[in-house]
């Protein structure tokens, strides 16, 4: 009887999969969804594989800047436009795909000195504080479990670069799959986005030998990158919510709020349903001062490396006042990191494969208070690709 | 199973794996996107909402690129990326069903009007009464023609949970079915 049942079981299931169809699929490959003008009704539909994957890319590989300044990077206020040199700290250090090295340069590209990870992981992030000579670093265990926990590690550099000291914080292993990581000025506080092995996302933040977690369901939000203030008493980060009503959200989180639901106990500084506003929220930062949160949108768009016009949008933490338009460009997808009163936009390029050099990316460096930006070139890497890179 | 070598950009690649995680997906989308919204219709019942949780398995798969070792694994990677996607729909539409949110209708349902055959619409129908596992057991086994070990492992449960699920599967749908009949 049941080889008659588990025939009619096939054939129905056959016949229900026959009403697919390759071209009644509403993306099948990145080209025909690029010829189309039809909008999706969901927003997971919305975003075409590629573009998703490019807006992960961009999240992914965030840059960290060390908060050189200490001002309010207001769009109100009327600072002057300080020298671009005056930003930039005298070490870069990144994280080499797939995590086997970390390098420490100048950022006019001369390696002073690599660092290979602790044995059996791998290096998964970096992370600057206002030390140019202190850094956080992260590994993950080095094997091939789709899921794997952070640690992390304080990492110091001599005058000339080279690496003097690697120390695991007293926290040990966070039970967390790390997505971002940013540290306030003196990196007492790491605040950190990512999915614990049950597939909830957090926020949380490693103070001292404690971890602070914030959860939310994988089924209801989705978290994008987090920064953290000066004072690491604030953790701004993006969130994606699904289902009905979906919409992008920056969000910020107080550091001294009690553990528990993150969309509970954080509250929004910006936002917007997707079908009114066809964009993605794809980067954020927030002022070392912690009043301002800067957002970057881009079009959604299905192709990678199309020439997309990006924005960037001023939101008061206080919720004062309409959102501020402070840049907008062409092309790229930056990665925004503050650097004091300034903003840096890294658009980062991938290189053409895993074995050919990095190519040089375009940065820009942004005064909020001017609504100016300055091109900067970095430079590539001659083997390997940027994973995670930290100024 | 073997995934095939992949070719990004316009020139011949050397290297199977592919130049860069989003050119590798994007390869694996057009290879497998199509199937995998067939499987997980069975799951969910519309193409619509079977579209989604294919977006996000791949967009998942992005995310995990540089913890995949193995080009073998990356088929069952999705597929349990699908499977847990579509146990969120299911949760999702708990939620929206208070909010009184309309999905599209099964494909099996008359309503969709999109599947022939009186049979096929029963048998789909009672296999949307059983339980979840039960049905993405049934899906795995008898839409993919996967082995019970292939199915555990996808699942991330035991070949006796499989067997047993979908024993009891068969046994519900049998008694179901023989009534309705």
């Amino acid at each position: 009887m049941n080889s008659d049942l588990e025939d009619r079981i096939r054939d129905a299931y056959q016949a229900a999969g026959r009403t697919v169809q390759p071209q009644t699929l509403r993306r099948t490959t990145p080209e025909v969804a690029a010829g189309s003008t039809r909008r999706p009704r969901r927003l997971n539909a919305l975003i075409p594989v590629a573009a998703a994957v490019a807006v992960l890319a961009v999240i992914g590989a965030s840059v960290a800047l060390p908060r050189l300044l200490t001002g309010s990077a207001s769009p109100a206020s009327a600072a002057g436009k300080p020298g671009i040199s005056a930003h930039y700290p005298p070490f870069q250090v990144i994280v080499t795909q797939p995590g086997t090295h970390l390098l420490v340069r100048t950022p006019a590209g001369h390696v002073d000195s690599t660092l290979a990870p602790p044995q059996r992981t791998t290096w998964s992030y970096v992370t600057a504080t206002a030390n140019p000579r202190k850094f956080i670093v992260a590994t993950s265990p080095n094997t091939g479990a789709l899921w794997k926990p952070f640690r992390l590690y304080t990492l110091t550099l001599s005058a000339r670069g080279a690496v003097t000291h690697l120390a695991p914080l007293a926290v040990g292993t966070v039970p967390v799959q790390l997505g971002w990581l940013a540290a306030d000025a003196d990196g007492g506080v790491i605040a950190f986005s990512g999915d614990r092995s049950s597939g909830a996302f957090v926020v949380g933040a490693v103070i001292g030998n404690q971890v602070k977690q914030w959860s939310v369901s994988d089924s209801e939000a989705f978290i994008g990158n987090v920064s953290v203030t000066s004072a690491g008493n604030k953790i701004a980060f993006i969130t994606q919510y699904n289902g009905p009503g979906s919409h992008f959200a920056a969000m910020v989180l107080a550091t001294g709020s009690a553990p528990g639901s993150l969309l509970t106990k954080a509250k929004t500084v910006g936002s917007y349903d997707y079908p009114r506003k066809f964009l993605y929220m794809f980067s954020m930062a927030i002022s070392p001062d912690g009043n301002w949160v800067y957002v970057v949108t881009r079009p959604i768009l299905p192709s990678l490396g199309a020439k997309l016009p990006t924005t960037l949008t001023a939101y008061s933490a206080s919720r004062q006042g309409a959102p501020v338009t402070i840049a907008t460009w062409t092309g790229g997808e930056p990665a925004l990191l503050p650097i004091g009163g300034m903003l840096f936009a890294w658009m980062y390029d991938m290189p053409s494969s895993a074995t050919a050099p990095t190519p040089a990316s375009t940065a820009y460096l942004i005064n909020p208070a001017t609504r100016t930006k300055t091109a900067v070139r970095l430079p590539g890497l001659s083997s390997g690709q940027y994973s995670w890179l930290a100024w | 199973m073997t995934v095939p070598t992949y070719r990004a950009g316009t020139g011949p690649q050397p290297d199977p794996w592919p130049a860069t995680a989003g050119a590798a997906v994007d390869d694996l989308f057009r290879l497998h996107a199509v199937d995998l919204v067939r499987f997980a219709l069975m799951l969910v019942g519309d193409q619509s909402t079977a579209e989604d949780v294919v977006q996000d398995a791949f967009l998942g798969l992005y995310r995990a690129w540089d913890r995949i070792r193995d080009p073998d694994a990356v088929l069952g990677y999705l597929r349990t990326a699908v499977v847990n996607g579509t146990r969120s729909v299911h949760r999702s539409r708990g939620r929206a069903r208070l909010l009184r949110v309309q999905h599209d209708p099964p494909v099996w349902s008359a309503e969709a009007a999109v599947m022939d055959g009186e049979d096929r619409r029963a048998v789909l129908a009672a296999i949307a009464t059983l339980p979840q596992r039960q049905r993405e057991v049934l899906a795995l086994k008898y839409y993919l023609d996967l082995s019970e070990r292939d199915v555990a492992a996808i699942m991330r449960v035991s070949r006796g949970t499989v067997a047993a699920a979908s024993s009891r599967a068969l046994a519900t749908l049998a008694r179901r079915l023989g009534e309705d009949q």
